[in-house]
This record gives structure tokens, sequence and C-alpha cells, in this order.
């Protein structure tokens, strides 16, 4: 089961993480936790990565394809900064990646993609980078990998606080126009905890390269996520989460502009019986977006029924289904003959089951079956292992030494529901498209060792993913001039992934100026093979063998870290390698380096008896000004600045 | 041997030499002032790669990327909607870029560029002027409020008047001193005097007229794309008197940047999906069977002055484009990879 994680997580900065872990180590004893729900457990063989906290308060006033982009193998195609953007997971497509917000997929349904220039950083308490497929646990679009992102699970106080306020406030400047404001409060006592984030993005990118201005580049978003946890008798508990995200994007270079609405509502209800957690779920998602003046409005309504059964501590079950109910609303779906706007059904069953066989060995096996209105669904089954080849832990003379070696696997077959607009569209629109389907398989093994006050950990994985049914969309050739999409192509993807960090850490709880606190240095290196099978036609036999657009073969990031008694450095960096423009891999974009570094200083003061933190810092952004694009000739900014003030008062 | 020979010698050498650098003068005037075809390859929206490539007659091969590699850092960019020659010097136009390439059409190196002017779409010349369709920006619900045709001065490469219309413009052409624009929301050919840039008569046309070709006879064709299936026409306006002289009917013509037409002898050709047609510019009437037929989907088409050799490109701007290459009767003869979306085949 997950330990719980504070609620006011998001009041992180470098220096103060330090603090929060102390406090939650103390906290945690006088807590009642839900159990958690989460499906962690099930993805056994499978390499995630659990993002801390202090690269969530690093990336605040960011979006997470800022953050993925800098620090993880997911190349993110981005049209320009604050632009759309897609990513390519592991070789795959925009649409193979699942971005899953508190067990509800978020992705677009018409474009069947996740724009991640849209989902801010700020809003999320806990967010993991799920690699590989994962349908039998995410269901559609997780083929490449998933992003799934969870609020906290809320610790109830065993002690009444009387709501215990706690006020977070940051400002951050930059260049270009750049202004990120970001406001969270809580409140909570025995019984409820209420969690308040507002934030308003906004910037000019009004900016200039070679005497060549970025032109008509603005954008804005601004929203709030309110969340409300109840803990009700007889071990019960629900949770309420509304968030609404209201964007303006004005696309460079050009004169259109787009406008987002997304509102996500959900009631989240738990009840826990000895060896049974029942979850029950309500969402509902309504999702609006105006390209110039033109409106695709969709609402989906998610129901969800689960049990997590744990029979003995070897043991865990869980059995449930959803509902996904969707209400379509686009001037294209329809015509004069036929003015309906169509809806469509997806539900899901599942089983799921970890079995801890030994000590060391753990096993997996997962289930889901998707059911589609007007078509046959997927069936989705996942197979994992985890074997302990080493683990020792030996503490002598005072000093921990452990090291654990892992391996681990897991092979899955996965899918990807046709997106509305593939279906539905009109002209184009196939009634006729079948899901995609990718069958994945990864092999992997982690080393961590620590030994006193260091920590050092690799991990190398490597995969193949055979996707088949690829939806693309190709010139009608019968009758009249549109596109229409079909499942044409068939990729093979071969990759590697290898990763090593190194952490210090002063154990002595030191809070004098001069020491050297701790120190971290990581690098990661991905290398990306992702094969065209199948030319669509007998003229597009040159894309055969060929690596798909906008799939990098090289992938590098790197950062470091040091905290040096109330003063903080980083630096991020990422390399990312040539990206086809065409299929027959004819053209392409250059490689490109950008290098981002951060410093700045924790304070506190006493203000009315009560220690309160300050964070002043600065960022320097593409620090070696070097000048690139990273989807075919959108301008990307320059070296720029930003300045960020932050406090937490309780 | 005596002075005077060594003189008559040496100065018969230096004749012979002089008579040398005078055949020089007749070698080309650069690479590209040999017999062939310049390929317009328009380029994908998104990633903006319209670029330009070559068909040289003697070699029977095309290269590509032109404007690259004769200008080092310089990228063509997109969509590469036009390009007309004028004066040995090649008018490129990128939409995108809101900008017109003039190139030198022998070195293909860049000689100027146009720009101020918002969406740019076809180019045709008389005199020192130029005169440019353009779309204007976007209103918010797709209209072009700022829909005109530029008037260029080509000595200064500068815009010198504006004459406004407000809809969608799209070809333009000169014929008989005057200019003829395409008026496609309009569905008329609007007219403007050369003589003081100023709008003459409107002649009423199909539906959507979209491109022009002026056959040999020096009658202008219009090619209409209409706005359902089966509604494109090809009209035949004479220049002389703007009358509509012959109208064929019911093409099926695939919309908005498929209304490709070229010229040969007394035929105009036009396409359709995967085929070309042709009607005769005498006694025009709908064709019934194809001049030819390719595997693939057509968005390119074009026809030699020199020999009738059509030119056709395949619709693909995820990749290279085939062209290829068929005899005036339509029996293949040879393809090539061009660069991406290829639409146009402009000939000296």
């Amino acid at each position: 089961m997950l330990t719980c994680a504070p609620t006011y997580m998001y009041a992180q900065t470098p220096v103060n993480q330090k603090d929060t872990i102390t406090k939650i180590s103390e906290e945690t004893l006088q807590t009642v936790e839900i159990s958690a729900f989460s499906l962690q457990k099930y993805s056994v063989g499978l390499k995630k990565i659990v993002i801390d906290s202090t690269n969530l308060a690093l990336y605040s006033g960011r979006s997470v394809g800022d953050f993925l982009m800098m620090q993880t193998p997911i190349y993110i195609k981005e049209y320009g900064a604050g632009m759309l953007a897609s990513a390519s997971f592991r070789g795959t497509g925009a649409g193979h990646t699942a971005f899953v917000w508190n067990g509800v997929s978020i992705g677009s349904p018409t474009l069947g993609e996740v724009d991640f220039s849209q989902m801010p950083m700020f809003i999320f308490d806990n967010l993991s980078v799920q690699f590989g497929g994962a349908s039998s646990l995410l269901g559609t679009d997780a083929i490449g990998g998933s992003i799934v992102v969870e609020g906290n699970i809320p610790a109830f106080k065993s002690v009444n606080k009387y709501f215990s306020p706690k006020l977070f406030l940051q400002q951050k400047i930059g260049s270009f126009g750049r202004n990120n404001t970001n406001l969270g409060f809580t409140l909570e006592n025995k019984n409820i905890i209420s969690q308040t984030k507002i934030y308003h993005n906004t910037a000019k990118n009004d900016f200039s390269i070679a005497g060549k201005e970025n032109k008509h580049a603005m954008f804005r978003n601004v929203g709030f996520l309110q969340e409300v946890a109840f803990k009700l008798p007889k071990n019960q508990y629900i949770l309420f989460k509304t968030w609404y995200h209201n964007a303006f994007i004005e696309l460079p270079n050009q004169t259109s502009t787009q406008k987002d609405q997304n509102l996500r509502v959900m009631a989240d209800y738990f009840k826990e019986t000895s060896i049974i957690v029942y979850n029950a779920k309500l969402a509902y998602i309504k999702d609006i977006m105006y390209f110039n003046e033109e409106k695709t409005q969709t609402e989906r309504l998610v129901g969800t029924l689960g049990a997590d059964i744990s029979p003995n501590n070897k043991l865990n079950i869980r059995l449930g289904g959803n509902i996904n109910y969707i209400l379509m609303n686009v001037d294209n779906y329809v015509t004069l003959t036929n003015p309906n706007q169509p809806t469509e059904t997806r539900n899901d069953v599942f089983a799921l089951v970890r079995w801890q066989v030994k000590n060391r060995l753990a096993m997996s096996a997962n289930l889901r079956q998707t059911f589609v209105s007007g078509f046959r669904g997927a069936f989705a089954p996942s197979f994992g292992v985890e074997y302990q080849l080493k683990n020792a832990n030996n503490i002598q003379n005072n000093q921990q030494k452990t090291a654990l070696i892992l391996l681990k696997s897991n092979i899955s077959h996965n899918y990807r529901v046709p997106t509305l607009n593939s279906r539905y569209w009109n002209p184009g629109g196939n009634p006729d498209i079948r899901p995609e389907s990718s069958y994945n398989a990864e092999i992997g093994i982690s080393a961590t060792h620590r030994r006193n006050n260091f920590e050092f950990k690799s991990n190398l994985t490597t995969y193949q993913n055979y996707v088949k049914d690829w939806i693309l969309w190709h010139p009608n050739t019968i009758n009249g001039n549109f596109w229409t999409p079909d499942n044409l192509r068939e990729v093979r993807i071969r990759g590697a992934e290898i990763d090593g960090a190194i952490a210090y850490k002063n154990n002595q709880n030191d809070n004098q100026n001069k020491i050297l606190k701790s120190a971290k240095i990581g690098v990661s290196y991905a290398y990306t093979q992702s094969t065209n099978l199948k030319g669509i036609d007998e003229n597009d036999k040159s894309s055969e063998g060929k690596q798909l657009p906008y799939v990098p073969f090289n992938r590098i990031t790197a950062f470091f870290e040091v905290i040096l008694g109330k003063n903080f450095i980083s630096g991020q960096m990422q390399y990312t390698d040539v990206r086809f423009l065409t299929t027959d891999n004819s053209e392409f974009v250059k490689p490109f380096v950008v290098g981002n570094l951060n410093f700045g200083r924790n304070m506190s003061m006493k203000i009315q008896n009560k220690q309160q933190k300050f964070n002043f810092s600065m960022q320097i952004n593409n620090i070696f000004n070097l000048t690139y694009t990273n989807v075919g000739a959108n301008m990307m900014p320059p070296r720029n600045f930003e300045v960020n003030l932050s406090t937490i008062l309780e | 041997m005596k002075k005077s020979n060594v003189l008559v010698l040496l100065s018969a050498i230096m004749l012979f030499f002089s008579a040398c650098t005078k055949t020089a003068e007749i070698v080309p005037k650069g690479k590209y002032d040999i017999d062939g075809i310049f390929i317009v390859n328009e380029g994908n929206f998104s990633d903006k790669n319209g670029s330009l490539s070559f068909f040289n007659r003697t070699t029977d091969e095309v290269t590509n990327q032109l404007v690259e590699s004769e200008n080092a850092t310089t990228k063509l960019g997109g969509t590469f909607q036009s390009a007309k020659i004028y004066n040995d010097k090649i008018y490129a136009i990128t939409q995108n870029e809101d900008k017109i390439t003039v190139l030198d059409a022998n070195t293909l190196k860049i000689l100027a560029t146009i720009t101020g002017i918002i969406n740019p779409y076809d180019i045709a010349f008389f005199g020192d002027k130029a005169y440019v369709t353009s779309w204007g920006a976007f209103s918010p619900t797709y209209q072009l409020p700022d829909a005109s045709v530029k008037v260029i001065n080509l000595t200064t490469n500068t815009v010198i008047k504006t004459i406004g219309y407000g809809t969608n413009l799209l070809g333009i052409t000169e014929a008989f001193g005057k200019i003829y624009v395409a008026n496609a929301d309009a569905n008329q050919i609007s007219i403007i005097e050369t003589v003081n840039d100023t709008k003459s008569t409107n002649i009423p046309v199909s539906d959507y007229p979209a491109r022009f070709v002026s056959d040999r006879n020096g009658k202008l064709w219009v090619m209409c794309s209409g706005l359902s299936s089966a509604s494109g026409a090809l009209q035949r306006i004479n220049p002389a008197t703007n009358a509509i002289e012959k109208t064929v009917a019911n093409l099926t013509v695939q919309g908005y940047g498929y209304e490709k037409v070229a010229t040969y002898e007394d035929k105009i050709f036009y396409m359709e999906g995967k085929n070309v047609f042709s009607v005769n510019i005498d006694t025009p009437v709908a064709p019934t069977t194809p001049t030819l037929t390719t595997t693939y989907k057509l968005y390119g088409m074009g026809v030699s002055k020199v020999n009738g050799d059509i030119f056709v490109g395949e619709a693909t701007f995820t990749r290279s484009s085939e062209v290829a290459k068929y005899t005036k009767t339509g029996t293949f003869i040879k393809k090539y990879t061009a660069g991406i979306g290829t639409s146009t085949f402009v000939e000296r």
C-alpha cells in the first residue's frame, strides 16, 4: 500500500524538501489514511518513474510537456514555446501516450491526443511516467507509455486541528512577457481536507532571432482545481475534484487562434473493509475547443466500479469495470441528410492480479476487455514478473550498506480506440475503422546501492513494440478532394534506455548555512528505432524500412542539483537527435540542445510566532543561447530569464 | 625566325584565344540555363518545406532542393504556391512566409525578396510591374476581408499599390495588356487595367474560378473547380472582347488545390483523381476517357511547351512525391522523385 503523501506538497522547493520529509514522518504516525487504490502495484515488470516534489516545484509555471522534454526520454513535438505539444513516447505517435488524471483518461477524444502544453505542472500533486504498453491497466492509448497524475491520498489527522489553513503563493516573471502566478490554499481538520489551486500562466513570446521576429505567438491559460475529501463513518471516504482550465493560444506567425475550455469534475468514493477496498467513481468531462471560430465540443460521462481485494499479504486482486458515454457537438460530424450528432459508448471490464510468489519474486496478470459501440472492442492482457537478484541490507558500525538488484519483464497487448474524428468526420470519416493494436515486450534491470551518505541508482531497459493497424489519414483516391483514415501503418519499434544517478545526502540535521546538504547528478540516454514496415501503396515503398517522422533516434537528458545551506542550484540539459519530416526520410530538422540553470535561496522568517518560509530563485533557460527549432521552421526562444518568489504561510 | 613572324604568330594565337572568348559568351549563363523544366513542390503546411526541383531534359534527371543548394543558409519555406518566370527571373511565392523570393533563373541565386504581402498566392507581369493576388489575414470566421491585388514595381521590388477586393482571389494572368484575376468567391473574373492599375469590368463565370492558361490562339482558359462534385468547368474567354466563347461544364475537379490546367498545341489538359483529361481548344466537349491514368492520386500537372510531354505529380505531403513523364498522347515514359507535394511545372 502506498504511504500517505503530504497534502501541501505543492509548496516544496529544493531546500525545504528535507523539512517536509521530516514533517511527513512525524505526522504519519498520527494520521488515518485511505489504503491506496493505486494501479502501481499491478504494473509488475514495467519501467516507471515517480517524479519527486523537487521537480514538480521546479516546473510549476511550466507545462508537463516542458518537464517531460527536459527530464525524460520522451520526445515532445512542440510547435513553439507554450504551443501545441504532443508526445512521441518510445517511438510511437501522438495518440499513443495516455494521460490519466485520477483514473480517468483525459486526452482529447476528437483528436485522440494529449496537448501537453495545456497540462500545468503546478496542479498535479503526484506525477508518474509509466513506460511501455499498459492498456490492461489504463485502457486506450497506453501504447508507448502513460502519464499518470493523481491527487494526494488524503491523510486525515487524528487530532482535530481547526482547519489549520496553509497558503502558498508564487509569482514568476520572465523574458518575452512570461508571467506565472500560482496560488494554493489548504484547510484540514479531522474529517475534511480541502485543497484549492489557482493558476495563471502567460507569455508573449515576442522574441527575435537573426532579425526575424516571432509574431502572433502569445498564450495565456488560467484555471483552478478544487479538491475536498471527506472522512465518513465506517471507513468510508468521498473525494470531490473540480478542475477548470481555460486557454487562449495564438498560432505563431499565422493569424489563427485557438481557445480551449476544459471542465473536469469527479466524485470518488471509497469504502474499506479488512480485505476489500470498494471504489466508485463518477466523472464528467467537457472539452470545448475553438479553432478560430470553429467549435468542437465533447462531453463525457465516466463511471467506474472497482474492488481491490487482498485476501492475504501475498495476493492483490482488482476487479471492476467502467462506462464511458460520449456526447459530441462537432459541425463536421453531421450532414444535411444526417443531422444528428453521434454518440459513442466505450465500456471496459478488467481483472488485475498481483501475486507476491516469494519475498523476492512478484508476478502480475492483468486482463481488460473493451466494448465500443459500433465495432468489436479490443482485448488487452499483460503479464509481468519481477525478481530481486540481490537484496542485501547491512548495518555495521553505524554504517548502512544496501544493495538491490531487480530484474523485470513484462509482455502485453495494447490498443487504441479510433478517434471520434476518424469515425465521424464528414467527409472522410471511416465507419469501418478498427482499433490500433500493439504487442509490447520489455526486459530491464535496475540496481540501487546505498552506502552511508551516497546512493547510486541505475536502470537498463530494452523493449520491442510491434504496432499494427496504425491509423493514417491519406488522400482519398476514389471520390472527391478529402482525406480519409485507414488502418494502414505497421511499425516495429526497438529501443533501449539507460540511466544512472548518484546522490549525496548529508544526514546531519544541521541548519548551518554553508554545509553541503545534498548533491545529485544524473544522466539518461534513450535509443529509439521506429521502423515503418509497410508502405501504404506502391509508391510508398520508399518509406519502408525507414524511421518514422518526428521520432529521434537518440535522446540524452542530464541534470544536477546541489543544496548548500540555504542556497540551491540545479541544471537540466537535453539533446534531441535529427527528426525526419518525411516518411521516406528525405528531409529532416537538425538536432538541438537546450540547457537550463536554476539557482536561489530559501529563507524563513518568524511572523506572529510562526516560522514562515520564503523562496527566491532565478532561472536561465536556453543558457547556451542556441538557435534551434523543434518542429519544422517554428522558432524557439533564445536565452531567457525568469525570477521566482514564493512563500508558504501557515 | 624573324621577329615579325613571331609577332604574326603571337597575334594569330591571340586571335585564336579571343575567338575562344567569343565562343565562351554563348556558354550558358548559369547552371540552369539549359533545356529543362522547373518543378514547384508546394510542401507540407505545418513543416513549411516547399522546394524547387529541376528536370534536365538532356540528362533526363530531376534534381531537388535547388534554392537550398544554391543559397547556403536559406530555406525556400512554404507553402510554395506558385512560381513564374519573367525576364529571366523566377518569382517564387511562399504563402506562409508572406514572401516572394526573386531568383536568377540561370543560377538560382536569390536576387531579392519581396515582403509585406500577407498570404500571397499567384503572380502576373506586365511591363515593369507585377500583380500579386494576396489573401491578406484571415478573419476569425475564415473570411478574407483584406484580400487584394498588390501591384509591385519590379525595379525596386516594392508594393506600390493595393487594389482591394475582400473576396478569395486565386490565379492571376496577363492577356492583351490587361490583368485577369480569378475572384473565386465571387464567381467572376475581375479585370485590372494596367494603364492606371484600377479595377475594370468583371466577367461572370462558373463557380470557383481558380487558374488560367492561354492557348496558342491567344484565348484565355479558366478552370473553375465548382462547389460540389461534377460542377467544375473549363471556360474559354476572348480577351479582346472579354466574351465567354465556350464552356465545358459538369467536369469533376476535386476542389481547391487540384484545379491544375495546361496547354499544348490544340489541347487543354486538366486533372481529376488519378486521371489527366484533355479537351480540344476549338471544339471543346467534356471528355469521357482520360489521356492517362496513374496508380496514385494527382496533385501536380504540367505539359512541356517544347514537345507536349505530360508531367504529373503525386498527391503526398508526408514524403517525396513521385513525378512521372508521359507522351502527349498518354504513354508512360519515366518516373522521377521530386520534393514534397509537387504541384506545378514551369518552363521558360
